[in-house]
């Protein structure tokens, strides 16, 4: 995982790069997503193959995760399927989790959002392959982040919540 | 007249409520299971088929409903007005056992939200004041309030 420039100057979210994992995420199986995290949204599934998981979690750079957030104690790793609409409006995340990861698994028209406390629209993510963002959450000043799939495509990405 | 209070109560009488509202009837009612009883209708066997019944909570609105401007959910599946029931008063009258809904009219549960919260201002819509927000607020599959959260300085 190759960590890359600040995104924001108010926003600590960092692009960051891995290697191309071989994933193909338009041929895996998934299922509407379980609720505990997304409520009833009908728009995000997810593959629950816990060896892609692992290949995941593996690439990720738990070196510099540690430097960055010493305290944390679990990565989740998700692999999601989001449907055209799908929306989620900016937000905080819960406070138990401390920061995450986003990495797209393919040419997605749409990222991750950031915006200020007042939900104006700071900066966006890189949507391209094999790119995402390292993003700490709960920070000063208060930044939320939001995602919409305004695409008439599927939007595949994979998701570390770092707790 | 409705079902009693107090005393033995018959099966048979209460079936009869059921169906003709006449606890102490004389109507025949054949089969009677209690499932079909609670769930209406006669697919576990009884002669004769029940009426649904309302299972809209206890405290669903009969004045109107009141909004609760602002409210989030920590993962950004909602954001907007929720509603309760304006019997209950203002907004930090809300406590464990009240339901939320997503509109006006209440028929629409906020359901399963895990961590929800309300930015407080000087206005009785907003459960707690200026300077501090309502968070951690959860509601089951129905709407219910589970935990009400707590008020914590925010921002």
């Amino acid at each position: 995982m190759i960590v890359k420039n600040k995104l924001h100057k108010d926003v600590l979210a960092w692009e960051i790069e891995i290697e191309d994992l071989g994933i193909d995420v338009e041929n895996l199986d998934y299922k509407l997503q379980d609720g505990k995290l997304f409520r009833d949204v009908k728009t995000r599934f997810e593959n629950n193959d816990q060896h892609l998981k692992d290949k995941i979690l593996n690439s990720l750079d738990i070196d510099y995760i540690k430097e960055k957030i010493p305290n944390y104690n679990k990565i989740d790793i998700k692999i999601f399927k989001d449907l055209p609409g799908f929306k989620l409006t900016p937000h905080e995340d819960f406070p138990w989790h401390k920061a995450f990861i986003m990495l797209n698994l393919y040419d997605n028209v749409n990222s991750t959002t950031f915006h200020d406390y007042e939900k104006n629209f700071l900066c966006e993510g890189p949507n391209k392959k094999n790119t995402g963002i390292f993003h700490l959450l709960h920070t000063r000043p208060i930044i939320k982040h939001a995602i919409e799939n305004t695409s008439d495509k599927n939007r595949y990405t994979t998701i570390a919540f770092i707790k | 007249m409705a079902v009693p209070d107090s005393g033995t109560l018959s099966m048979v009488k209460i079936a009869r409520e059921r169906k003709y509202n006449d606890y102490n009837g004389g109507q025949t009612m054949g089969t009677i299971s209690m499932y079909d009883l609670i769930n209406g209708g006669n697919t576990n066997g009884s002669t004769i088929s029940y009426p649904a019944i309302n299972n809209q909570p206890c405290n669903d609105p009969i004045g109107g409903s009141a909004s609760l401007p602002d409210f989030e959910d920590a993962m950004g599946t909602f954001d907007g007005t929720a509603y309760y029931n304006s019997n209950i008063g203002i907004a930090s009258n809300l406590s464990v056992g009240d339901y939320l809904y997503s509109n006006a009219a209440l028929t629409t549960p906020l359901a399963n939200i895990i961590w929800g919260f309300q930015i407080g201002s000087s206005a009785n819509n907003t459960i707690c004041g200026q300077g501090f927000r309502r968070s951690a607020i959860e509601t089951n599959a129905q709407g219910m309030i589970t935990d009400a959260g707590t008020c914590t300085s925010y921002p």
